[in-house]
């Protein structure tokens, strides 16, 4: 069971990005359908973010530490982040506004490393937040599949 | 059997492995003709499956492209050579109608079906083929648990998820500011924007390469070579301490790599001027600062009165730059790779005092 979760996930990686290259290369992005498109792209990054926010429950020494690599990015987000350029101009006087206990990354990991509260956060937004909002837009997606004349076919 | 091994771990060498990535490329869509035919198809998965296997008679190859997290990749390699094969091949075939007066064959064979019980009932064996293959694939290769997690043991390489190491190979040339952030918010926004700046309202709906010959060859590069060759390259490729290693290389946590990477003020004010650094850092970095400008809100309005002005006719102002702005985003990174092989250049603007290098 565990393996068809994980083999599972990393197939779905694929396939959605095969379904994008498919969609590009037979055009079926331009109107009418350039809206379903732009759903399909936020849908993507939701998947992505699905695998990524899974990587982390098994709590081994891969996922912490692919995880610790991944959301490091995000202290060098411009200005949110601690080690991000121009955060260091956001303070008041001599007090940072921006430091390792309230930027982006902390945000992300509800801590300044990946500890339980990252565990915890992800595990909700895994199980709950994500799935909703993916299954709305999936909703979306094929209700616009359907009116916008089927599947990468010429119209 | 040495030599060979030799010559394929000197060939995935970064600069080789992009650069022969890009000669594929320009192969494929210049000998489209040739690539369409079904022994060129055969012959290239072939070429594939027979490279891997006898590579797995290697230890070493063994040992990284075997390993259970890494099996995917290996059917991603697969599958996306497949698939833009196919692509092409059914471009050329529809070009070759196209041109001969038919329409494209997607729109002779319409392949509508009634919901019920066609479409039903081909979802109903899809479904079962993809949760047999998922079982054997499960059945056969366990998923990896490794050591619980323990922050006090880094394990090297750390590498992020596997769909994310196209991104962590751009921290090898860009801040993470850059590489983690901002690069990959414009992928997202370009890829949202794409409908909106792609005027041409010809080839909707069905394969043709003659129909959007730039559209087309942007994606595949930035798609195949930018982004699926660079996660190859960073999950088989790169060892301890992000160092290369060839396909067939042990991986050495001792392998030592020089790195004399230089930034480009220090080109200017110690190399060519022989002068000292100045310490303010404005007027040290002044010229980087000034090739960033010019690269970004410069280039695209020289573009516009020169090579691209049929395009900037086409789409006009906004959608021109808001193309040309994201197109330049993108060749950014080969462009610092190229820097970086070339020069060893390390940043083109480096203000550590505040975090913002280029």
């Amino acid at each position: 069971m565990r393996e068809m979760h994980r083999w599972g996930a990393h197939a779905m990686v694929i396939t959605v990005w095969l379904h994008m290259f498919r969609v590009f290369m037979t055009g079926s992005y331009k109107p009418p359908r350039e809206f379903n498109w732009s759903v399909g792209v936020i849908m993507l990054v939701l998947t992505l973010l699905l695998s990524f926010t899974g990587y982390l429950l098994p709590w081994d020494q891969l996922a912490i530490w692919a995880i610790t690599v991944g959301s490091g990015m995000a202290r060098a987000t411009p200005f949110l982040g601690h080690e991000g350029p121009g955060a260091s101009l956001l303070r008041l006087g001599d007090v940072p506004l921006i430091h390792a206990y309230d930027d982006a990354r902390f945000a992300l990991l509800g801590g300044s490393f990946v500890g339980e509260g990252a565990l915890l956060r992800f595990y909700v937004l895994h199980c709950v937040g994500l799935p909703l909002v993916i299954g709305v837009l999936m909703a979306v997606h094929f209700w616009r599949v359907r009116k916008d004349g089927g599947i990468s076919g010429p119209l | 059997m040495g030599v060979v091994k030799g010559l394929i771990n000197a060939l995935t060498r970064p600069e080789l492995f992009f650069g022969l990535a890009v000669v594929a490329l320009v192969l494929v869509i210049w000998k489209r003709e040739w690539v369409a035919s079904n022994t060129v198809g055969y012959a290239l998965l072939g070429g594939l499956a027979v490279f891997f296997i006898l590579g797995t008679f290697d230890f070493n190859f063994r040992q990284i492209v075997t390993k259970p997290d890494n099996v995917p990749i290996v059917g991603l390699i697969f599958l996306l050579a497949f698939f833009v094969w196919y692509s092409i091949r059914e471009a050329v075939l529809n070009d070759r109608r196209i041109a001969a007066g038919h329409g494209p064959i997607e729109k002779a064979e319409s392949d509508r079906v009634w919901v019920w019980p066609d479409l039903v009932y081909t979802e109903l064996i899809s479904l079962i083929l993809c949760s047999v293959v998922l079982i054997v694939w499960s059945i056969f290769l366990k998923a990896p648990l490794e050591q619980p997690a323990n922050p006090a043991n880094t394990p090297n390489p750390s590498k992020a998820p596997w769909y994310f190491l196209g991104l962590q190979e751009m921290l090898v040339y860009f801040d993470p500011w850059l590489a983690g952030v901002v690069l990959p918010g414009l992928i997202i926004v370009g890829l949202i924007c794409i409908p909106y700046v792609d005027k041409n309202p010809k080839g909707n709906g069905y394969f043709t390469f003659a129909e959007r010959k730039a559209e087309i060859t942007i994606f595949l590069f930035g798609f195949v070579v930018l982004w699926c060759s660079l996660i190859v390259l960073g999950t088989f490729l790169r060892g301890p301490n992000w160092n290369f290693f060839g396909p067939f290389e042990f991986w050495d946590i001792h392998k030592l790599a020089a790195l004399t990477n230089v930034n480009l003020s220090e080109y200017v004010w110690v190399r060519a001027l022989g002068t000292g650094l100045p310490s303010n850092w404005f007027i040290r970095e002044i010229f980087g600062i000034l090739l960033v400008l010019f690269y970004v809100f410069a280039l695209p309005v020289i573009l516009a009165k020169g090579m691209l002005k049929a395009y900037y006719a086409k789409l006009g102002a906004p959608r021109y730059y808001v193309a040309v702005g994201l197109f330049l985003m993108m060749l950014s990174l080969p462009v610092k790779m190229l820097a970086r092989w070339l020069f060893n250049l390390k940043y083109i603007v480096a203000i550590g005092e505040y975090f913002f290098n280029i």
